[in-house]
Formats: structure tokens, sequence, C-alpha cells
């Protein structure tokens, strides 16, 4: 199928673009609809629509790195976004990026700026958590989805049970969810008390296994990007060979793919085959540290 | 495996980045009301965002003090950008509620934003007034431009002399001073509530001139030269001559200036053109046919109706 049958139809208008146009769409950031993003857009549904308790209801949102966690949750609030502008609501759904610091201050500085609302400098915990009130009476959101949580899990144990309490308090006050996005040490530490373990439900993202499912986002991959000829990519060689180098991982899958792509179409061709793959020298994650790549360095 | 099923693809569409959206507006919005102040709008603002009046200069990029006071007179270009993008207000109209197109700058009140309880100080002015009635009325407090001007003197609408201290501590009206998350009719030092502040009203025969003179004020305009001059120079046409100029005393020596000086101050209106609101002419009837009407209504109310 050289004249891009197997594309997708909102795809296939790219192949008459020139080359570096298509470099730049196949680099662009996608949104892969599998089973288990959607399972986690019903679950943040579920907690959207329920009704007000007095108990924090919260959800964890964990997986290996790189594995596409973030971009399930922006695709959620954005969509969500989009929907109460289009019914001039506020929007109940926010994203708060974590900051680095461990601590309330950059705890509650993060949710502020979430928010996009005004802060002055001072190292006032108190006054923040009073604007962080008035506000909160004010908006009223529904779900807080913590991004990167870990990031303020390493600290003194006191700042890390200041903070669970703080989530503790937002729940039962402006009955807000919280939902945790992060690896397995946020897991660690809610599962330490039974008070956090009770509020939290778990939701999953595993790493892919060897499975019908992948060769279905391989098929899907290829679907999408606007190479003329069809790759196979769930062929046994390249799928194998493309599951070796990803570990598993939806993130690095994608990575190898659009590369494979790209250094297809700077080279002239159009379909990625083993060859190609093995032409990457792609290091999986795990075997960086002491990769032949490290001792050209030395 | 090798033969893609096309009911078993996943669907995949290119995904914006949430965080490459342009900073955008504060959460929460406040529509300033009719002819506020605009440091009175910015105070409303930062404590609808949880932050104190106090240091939410700091959160606009401004410095501490009398920020929003300075900002009254001269807001910069820079900020009211910033306001403009932050709130979705056209900066015209952010503009409008300071004196940076106003007409008669000389007749502001100074900028002094303290002044002593003590005796020798309780003729000096400070930078603002209000009136606790219109105070009390609004349903979110704020202070109006009118009352900055030193023309004002007595409330238009109440016809209460306006007051420029906190009545229990005798300091000046700090709003951009709060440190608690209180709104605007509370003073900044004592946490008084103003809006329960008893004021003199004007006398009635006054009135008229005292709206004639306030609504003067307004109308200035730089090129009126010589009506500023007398103005300025009506405290020491008082019996009591002091070297202050009009802008310089306190409320209550205003209005006490503009008693004593009603006639002066008619003259000036009258020489600069300003037609005083004439009172509509009493109807040109006899003195018998008043009393005849008159107990044409005493009976009428004395003997009942016995029909109904």
């Amino acid at each position: 199928m050289v004249n891009g049958e197997h594309l997708f139809d909102h795809v296939r208008p790219w192949l008459a673009r020139p080359a570096s146009e298509r470099i730049a769409f196949i680099r662009a950031a996608r949104w892969i609809a599998y089973q288990r993003a959607l399972a986690a857009h019903r679950h943040f549904d579920d907690l959207l629509a329920r009704p007000p308790s007095m108990r924090t209801v919260g959800l964890m949102l964990l997986g290996p790195a790189a594995n596409g966690k973030s971009m399930i949750v922006e695709r959620f609030a954005l969509g969500h976004l989009k929907q109460a502008e289009a019914n001039n609501e506020k929007p109940k759904v926010l994203i708060v990026q974590t900051r680095e610091g461990a601590g309330l201050l950059n705890f509650y500085g993060g949710i502020l700026s979430a928010l996009q609302a005004p802060q002055t400098r001072s190292r006032d915990t108190l006054a923040k958590a009073e604007q962080l009130d008035c506000l909160f009476r004010q908006l009223r959101p529904r779900l807080l989805i913590f991004d990167e949580f870990h990031n303020c899990l390493r600290g003194r144990s006191r700042d890390v049970e200041a903070i669970f309490a703080a989530l503790r308090r937002l729940g039962r006050d402006y009955d807000i969810s919280p939902v945790l996005v992060g690896d397995v040490s946020v897991y660690d530490h809610v599962a330490l008390t039974q008070e956090m373990a009770s509020r939290f439900g778990l939701a999953a993202v595993p790493r892919w296994t060897y499975a019908e499912e992948f060769f279905a986002l391989l098929d899907s991959l290829e679907a999408a990007f606007p190479l003329a000829a069809a790759s196979n990519l769930s062929d046994e060689a390249t799928a194998r060979a493309i599951f070796a180098l990803s570990e598993g991982l939806i993130g690095e899958i994608v990575a190898i793919v659009t590369q494979a792509a790209i250094l297809t179409l700077r080279d002239g061709g159009e379909r990625i085959t083993a060859a190609t793959i093995a032409d990457l020298h792609y290091v999986p994650l795990s075997r960086r540290r002491s990769s032949p790549q490290r001792e050209a360095l030395l | 495996m090798s033969a893609p099923n096309a009911g078993a693809l996943f669907a995949i569409e290119i995904q914006p980045s949430g965080a490459a959206r342009a900073p955008e507006r504060w959460p929460v919005a406040v529509a300033p009301e009719p002819d506020e102040l605009l440091s009175s709008w910015l105070h409303r603002l930062a404590l609808a965002h949880g932050l104190p009046p106090r240091g939410s200069g700091a959160a606009l990029g401004l410095g501490g003090g009398a920020w929003s006071g300075r900002l009254d007179l001269a807001p910069s270009a820079a900020l009211l950008d910033l306001l403009a993008r932050r709130t979705g207000l056209a900066a015209a109209a952010i503009a409008a509620l300071s004196f940076r197109d106003f007409g008669a700058r000389g007749l502001l009140l100074p900028m002094r934003t303290t002044v002593s309880p003590r005796r020798k100080d309780r003729w000096r002015a400070t930078w603002l007034q209000a009136c606790p009635s219109c105070l009390a009325e609004d349903q979110n407090p704020y202070f109006r431009r009118a009352w900055r001007l030193a023309t004002t003197i007595f409330c238009p609408r109440h016809a209460r002399r306006l007051i420029d201290r906190c009545p229990a501590c005798q300091q000046a009206l700090v709003p951009f001073d709060q440190a608690a998350l209180a709104p605007q009719h509370f003073c900044a030092h004592c946490l008084f509530d103003l809006r329960r502040a008893a004021t003199p009203q004007v006398h009635a025969l006054a009135r008229r001139t005292v709206q004639s003179f306030a609504e003067f004020g307004l109308g200035l305009t730089n090129d009126d030269d010589a009506a500023r001059k007398a103005i300025l120079g009506l405290p020491a046409r008082r019996d009591r001559p002091r070297s202050a100029a009009f802008t310089a005393l306190s409320t209550r020596e205003r209005a006490l200036c503009l008693i004593d000086l009603i006639d002066e101050i008619e003259a000036l209106l009258a020489a600069a053109g300003h037609k005083t609101a004439v009172a509509p002419a009493p109807p040109k009837t006899s003195v018998a046919a008043l009393i005849s009407a008159y107990a044409a209504v005493r009976r009428r109310n004395i003997t009942p109706r016995l029909s109904g």
C-alpha cells in the first residue's frame, strides 16, 4: 500500500506536504486513546460526578516514568476546560504542577500558581493558607490533580505529614478530590497510614506487555504517521525490536517510532523496517548507565 | 498480527500543550463601581483574591507604603496593561478610575497619609475623605473619586459632612495599609467600622451652594487659574488668618471655611459662570387663597367620610 490507505483519514492529506512539514507533524505531541487511559478518564468523570461527602475521596494515578501519566491528565483537564468555557462556567478541574521544594509553603504556592492568582513573596504559610481558603470558597473546584506529586514527598517526614493533612482538610472543607500523579513512592507514602490509605483509590498505569494491545498500539502509530508505505510495525521482528528497546513504556515506544519515521523521511524512504530501528542505535532506559555511549565519552 | 484490523486501532490526535496557554486572567472578577477610585478598586481586587491590601503592592510589582494612593494620580502605562490583561477590562476604563486625565490637579488633597491624633494636627488635611452613609448603603463599600477633592466637603446624596479621619483613633483613612482580610470600611489601624461614624448635617440654606461648589471643583480644568487660586486662598480671608492653603486643611476646617465664606463662594461661582442650581420658584398666590385652602383641608380631615 503506497498511497496511504493504511493511514487515518485526517493524516492522509499530509502525504502531499514537503518532508520538513511532515517531520514537524510527526514530532508533535500526541494523545493516544488506549484502554487504560480511557479507564482513567472514566475514573475522573466518576470523581467529578460524585455526590458531596464529608470524607476526602481521592485517586492515585501511578506508574513508571515516561508512561504517559501527564498526558492523560492534561488531556482530561483541557477537555473539561473547553467544556466549561462553552457552558460559561468556572472550570472544576485544576492541574497543579507540584513544586520542587518540600514543605507547605511550596505546596500552597503551587496551588496558587495553578489558580493563576496573584501571589506575594512572603514566606508566611498562614497567609497563603488564608488566601487559598478565600479563593476556594469563591471558586469551588472539584478535582485537584497534582502532577509529579513525588516532588513534595522528598522532605522531612513532618512536612509530608503536613501536606497530607492539608489534603485531608481541603477535602473536608471544600469537597475537593485530590488526584496524585506520580511514581511508586507516592504509593509507599500513602500506604503508610490507614487514614491516608483509606481515602485514595488506585488507578495504575503499568508497563505495556507484549500482547494484542501492544500490536494495536503499533498499528495505530503507523496509521498516524504520514508515511506513504505501510511499515507493518506489528510484524514479529519489528515489534520484538521495538518492545525490547522501549521496555514497555509508551513514551519510549512513541519516541522510538517517531525517530525511526524521521530517519526514514530524511533518508528519502517511506517505510520503517527493522533495519531502520537498528540504525537508530537506541539505548533502552535501563541500560543507559553503563552503555557503550558512555564509554565513548571517556 | 501483520494485517491491521481497522476496528482495533486507537484514536490518535495531536494534543496541544496546556502549558503553552498564555497566563490568563486572575480567577475572581471584580467590576469597578460607578465613580470608584483606582486605589479602592485595587484593594477590592486584592481582597477578593485573599490578599490583604498591605502586601499586594508587592504582588503588582510596586513598592510598599502608600502604593495605591500614588497610583491614583498617575498610573503607569505598563501597570495599566498588566491590569487590563489580568482583569479583562480595557486599559482606558482602568485609567478613567484615576486622576490621570483630570483637569484641576491643584485641588486634590495632598498625599499626607499620617496625621498625629494630637491637638496640633487636628486641622491638617489627609489624603482621602469618606461618607459613612454612602459606605453603609453600598453592597461592596468603595471610595469615590470625588472624595479626594478639596472642594468636596459634604456628601451630595446625604448632605452630611465627610470624614477624613477615623473617629475612634483620629488617624487618617489608609485602606492600603490594611493588614487583615477586612473590607475597606474598617479603619486600618483600629478596625473601627467607619460606617458607624456620626457626622453633622449641612445647613439647609447652604446646601445648594455646597453642592455647586463641589460640582465646580469636579468640572474645573487646568486653564481656570484664577478660580483655582481663589479657592486655594479662601482660608486667608477668614477671620483667623491661616497661612495654609485650602487643600491643606482638614474636612472640618474646610467646612467651617465654607460656611463662614458662603457669600464669597457664591460670588466666585457666579464670576466663573457656574450656574447654581436654582430652587423651583414658589407658586404665586395670595394669602387669602392659602388660608381658605388650608381651612378646606382641615374640614376634610376632621369630618369622616360616611360613604364607602
